[in-house]
């Protein structure tokens, strides 16, 4: 019976000191300087390729349309937590995506623009 | 007596389970977000693409196609179960015989637009997959999953164009109809390479 009781604290003692929590957060892609407050306002029709790239950079993605040329703006969050019981292990992860795109005619005019809904981003900074 | 002997043989099964499963491991990823059912039910044949994007808000992926052009709006959400049975004998306990399975549940709107910009057609898919099963033998502290599922949460190709051309030979050299540049098409994430234009690729 004794010996039934080391051994059944041992392990308890065992599972509690290897128990542990993790968290972690990566962040790749461009800077999302389109969510920055005081970042350029655009203008249909009279913001040029030239106005968006001074103000947020070189695009993570230039594609080129039949009439037309996107530029392609996305920033990636991932977020994770794990907990470790050694009996019960459990993690998630989620991955959000923040994107802007661009769309100019053949004279690098501003055609139409748009930004990821809200409810898709998380703004947090950590 | 009698009372105190089953008591004991318990207390054995019970220590035996806990020595024996010793990793019951529960992970989950999700991975973008697609618009919702009501929201997509208000795009129709002949919207224009401004309309669009102020409805769904930017694509996954954008792609030129030769008379026109196409967004996909793409999300995984993929779960693994897995059963860790570690031996209670000396060294042994220290590891543990991991058994995953894992499922994806995946929904895709793809739209295509014609030259001037107007829907010519529509569909979205949601569905529930199987992604596998995986078996480790690991570190009983170890919190990964065993089965692979890296072909649907690897970089989007919008981060990795500027290495396109350090890619493998037979990916570097298929360049001219790659699916990750948005002028040759558009996959879905985790198609076979063995069709499509990816065929060159195939290794």
């Amino acid at each position: 019976m004794r010996n039934t009781l080391f051994v059944t604290s041992l392990i308890t003692g065992l599972i509690v000191l290897s128990s542990g929590c993790t968290s972690w957060q990566t962040d790749k892609g461009v800077e999302a300087i389109w969510r920055q407050p005081d970042h350029g306002q655009w203008s249909v029709g009279s913001t040029t390729d030239e106005d968006v790239i001074s103000a947020l950079g070189p695009p993570s993605q230039m594609i080129a349309l039949d009439d037309e040329t996107v530029f392609y703006y996305m920033r990636e969050k991932s977020k994770g937590q794990a907990y470790i019981f050694i009996l019960w292990n459990t993690s998630q992860q989620t991955v959000e995506y923040d994107r802007a795109v661009f769309f100019f005619d053949k004279q690098g005019v501003l055609l139409k623009y748009a930004y990821s809904k809200e409810n898709e981003v998380d703004h947090g900074e950590n | 007596m009698a009372r105190t002997s089953v008591r004991q043989l318990h207390v054995t099964v019970l220590v035996l389970m806990l020595g024996a499963l010793s990793g019951c491991t529960s992970i989950t990823k999700h991975i973008g977000a697609s618009p919702s059912p009501s929201v997509t039910e208000q795009i129709g044949v002949d919207m224009h693409y401004h309309q669009v994007l102020d409805t769904l808000g930017p694509p996954t992926r954008i792609s030129a196609l030769p008379d026109g052009f196409a967004f996909e709006y793409e999300s995984f959400r993929i779960d693994e179960r897995q059963l860790g049975l570690s031996p209670n004998v000396k060294f042994l306990r220290w590891f543990k015989l991991a058994y995953g399975t894992a499922r994806v549940a995946r929904e895709t709107y793809t739209l295509v637009f014609d030259s001037n910009g107007l829907v010519k057609a529509f569909g979205n898919a949601r569905e529930d997959q199987d992604a596998g099963k995986g078996l480790a033998f690991q570190f009983i502290v170890t919190v990964t999953q065993v089965v692979d599922t890296r072909y649907l949460d690897e970089w989007p190709g919008q981060h990795a164009w500027g290495v396109s051309m350090l890619q493998p030979l037979p990916v570097a050299l298929n360049r001219e109809q790659s699916l990750d540049s948005g002028e040759h098409g558009i996959e879905q994430r985790g198609t076979p390479t063995s069709s499509g234009q990816r065929t060159l690729e195939w290794r």
